[in-house]
């Protein structure tokens, strides 16, 4: 009897539940839900603009056709976008988890350096980015992209170092786009950054200490204390950076189908496009997670 | 941090028993030589845009074209954000920034705390499917459903009603919200607003991790969920609400693709120093022209002042907080 009553009365105020979340829900149908079919819906219908209105006419898989068959870029943007993350990922990864870990030990200016690391945040998640890329300034500090045309840009012509070193001109290109992409890198680690610092400075000092007196190096304390630690913290950053890689603006297939939908005001196809990149994003994102969780996670169990 | 402290610091006389102190002071002090240099060199790259910016700010158009001239100017001037704040129509764009986006951003940080702590405290029914569906939202890149929510703002509706009312009526009932606020306040009023999913993934994880005693002492004590939430929980999550504010106001103050999109006059401040060099172009200057990049530049100082300096005083603080949220686990 008592057991029951207890049990309604977690019922009850398990009910209480939809009371915070009754707004969520409703903003999840109106702005979430509703448009994710209807963008479905888009991708497989011819759209017509006629007097203002919007006609739609079923066609089944032609966008997909279409745009697998007869855009010449689509499929290339594609490759360009998941060959960039695979580039870009690790070197994010690293290179943030090593300024997080110099960032959190103790050194004279710590409180300067931080806020000048997370300067990122502030300004490369902005407009000013898109202002300081564009190709009316010159700042000798990135790459210029203006449309397909790659143009070398940044601090250090790697190029030209890259002649002088007489590497053979085949692989010139490559090496000197992947290097000059590092300045380019640095500025999407802000986040990341943060989240690593907090990861590190969440790991308890004791664990140091007995790393320490079971005599472990530096080397090993990091291999065998910091990074298991911080699986999480990887798994999270990780998550973020392939988001932030994939569906930023300057990602060139959302910028095809951006500016399609944009300027052309096809809508149709550019559902198809996104919807078709979506699917493979979330496939490539499943695969990377999964091989973390299968060669990492294991390991440091 | 305290205990790190204590851990680290060592008394004279274990310095002395350490027999390889002098081998582990050069190492030390060529470490911390490596530091510095490593840092001021990244230091460089990430500074370099701010100085750029302040450089060309305060220059001369003179100057831009001088050759001698590389970080110093020879004479200052305030024409290139007189002539910033003309193109980008300051007060106007600002007043859309401030009182459209970051009011928004406001309502947001608690229209998804409120959510959040319903899917952290309370197992009803259906609420492993919000966790995925939370989790998808995050995901989900706003350019995929952006179609369907201008059409959805153009015909705003509630679940159909007004539709069926107005074809009953033949007359056009749905209302159209575009270049409204209301594009912007009524999903964060209902915690679907920009980047929301990931705040109420912040704030779930914090309040998760809240003890569960204070807010069992107030329910026995008599207090509604409700006013436990507001009386008890809220007071007691500066940190995650800092946190989810900081982050929430940088992302709106940046905000230009909804924008862009939804309206079509008025922009925020963000639209304008989007379309900068469009929009000086069509005050007659060159957009190659030294006063047009000067102008630029100023215009992005006046854009990220505010924000830099919110960001240089809760800097500190932000760090510690997003540490205690867990979001990190």
């Amino acid at each position: 009897m008592k057991k029951k009553t207890k049990g309604n009365l977690d019922a009850n105020k398990n009910k209480i539940g939809y009371q915070f979340v009754a707004h969520w829900i409703l903003g999840l149908l109106m702005f979430f839900i509703i448009p994710i079919i209807d963008s479905i819906k888009y991708s497989l219908t011819n759209i017509t603009i006629a007097a203002g209105e919007l006609k739609f006419k079923f066609i089944g898989i032609e966008n997909y056709r279409q745009m697998l068959l007869s855009d010449a870029k689509y499929l290339d943007n594609v490759r360009d976008s998941v060959s960039t993350m695979f580039s870009s990922v690790p070197i994010i990864i690293a290179l943030s988890l090593i300024l997080a870990i110099v960032l959190n030990q103790k050194f004279k200016g710590r409180l300067i350096a931080r806020s000048i690391f997370f300067m990122p945040v502030i300004i490369a998640t902005g407009v000013v980015m898109v202002l300081l890329k564009s190709g009316y300034l010159r700042v000798p500090l990135f790459n210029v992209t203006s449309g397909a045309e790659y143009e070398y840009g940044g601090l250090i012509d790697f190029n030209e170092i890259l002649l002088k070193l007489n590497f053979p001109s085949s692989i010139n290109g490559l090496f000197a786009k992947y290097l000059s992409n590092v300045f380019d890198l640095i500025w999407s680690c802000g986040v990341q950054i943060i989240l690593f610092l907090s990861g590190l400075q969440s790991i308890s000092p004791q664990l140091y200490e007995v790393s320490k007196i079971e005599g472990a190096t530096k080397w090993e304390e990091f291999w065998y204390v910091t990074i298991p630690m911080l699986k999480d913290v990887i798994l999270l950053v990780l998550i973020y950076t392939m988001i932030q890689l994939f569906t930023s603006l300057d990602n060139p297939v959302v910028a095809q189908a951006y500016s399609i939908m944009k300027n052309n005001q096809i809508y149709d196809l550019s559902s198809a496009m996104l919807w078709g990149y979506f699917v493979l994003v979330m496939a490539v994102m499943g695969i990377v997670l999964l091989l973390y969780k299968q060669l990492c996670l294991k390991r440091w169990e | 941090m305290k205990s790190i402290k204590i851990f680290n610091s060592k008394s004279p006389t274990a310095k002395k028993l350490d027999t390889y102190s002098a081998n582990k002071n050069t190492a030390s002090i060529f470490l911390s030589i490596a530091r510095y240099v490593f840092l001021f060199s990244f230091g460089y790259i990430l500074l370099y845009p701010l100085i750029y910016m302040i450089v060309h700010a305060f220059q001369s158009a003179d100057d831009f074209l001088d050759p001698t001239v590389q970080w110093v100017s020879k004479t200052y001037t305030f024409d290139n954000f007189k002539l910033a704040a003309k193109t980008v129509d300051l007060y106007k764009s600002a007043f859309t920034s401030i009182f459209v986006l970051l009011l928004s951003g406001l309502v947001e940080v608690f229209s998804c705390g409120i959510a959040a702590y319903g899917l952290a405290r309370f197992n009803f029914k259906g609420k492993k499917i919000l966790d995925v569906i939370l989790i998808l939202n995050i995901l989900v890149p706003t350019t995929v459903i952006i179609i369907p929510t201008y059409i959805n703002f153009r015909y705003m509706d509630i679940a159909g009603i007004l539709n069926i009312v107005g074809t009953i009526l033949k007359k056009e009932l749905r209302l159209n919200l575009l270049d409204t606020p209301f594009v912007f306040y009524v999903p964060s009023l209902l915690a679907v607003g920009i980047q929301s999913g990931f705040f109420i993934y912040i704030f779930k994880q914090f309040f998760k991790g809240f003890p569960k005693e204070l807010e069992e002492a107030a329910s026995i004590d008599g207090a509604s969920a409700w006013k436990t939430f507001f009386k008890i929980v809220i007071p007691s999550s500066g940190v995650a609400v800092l946190t989810v504010f900081i982050f929430s106001v940088i992302w709106h103050w940046n905000e230009y693709y909804r924008p862009a999109m939804f309206y079509s006059t008025n922009y925020p401040l963000a639209v304008k120093i989007k379309d900068f060099f469009t929009l000086v172009q069509g005050l007659g200057y060159n957009v190659y022209s030294a006063e047009a990049v000067n102008a630029a530049m100023a215009a992005s100082i006046m854009f990220i002042l505010p924000v830099l300096i919110m960001y240089m005083i809760m800097q500190r603080k932000f760090i510690e907080s997003i540490s205690q949220t867990g979001i990190v686990g």
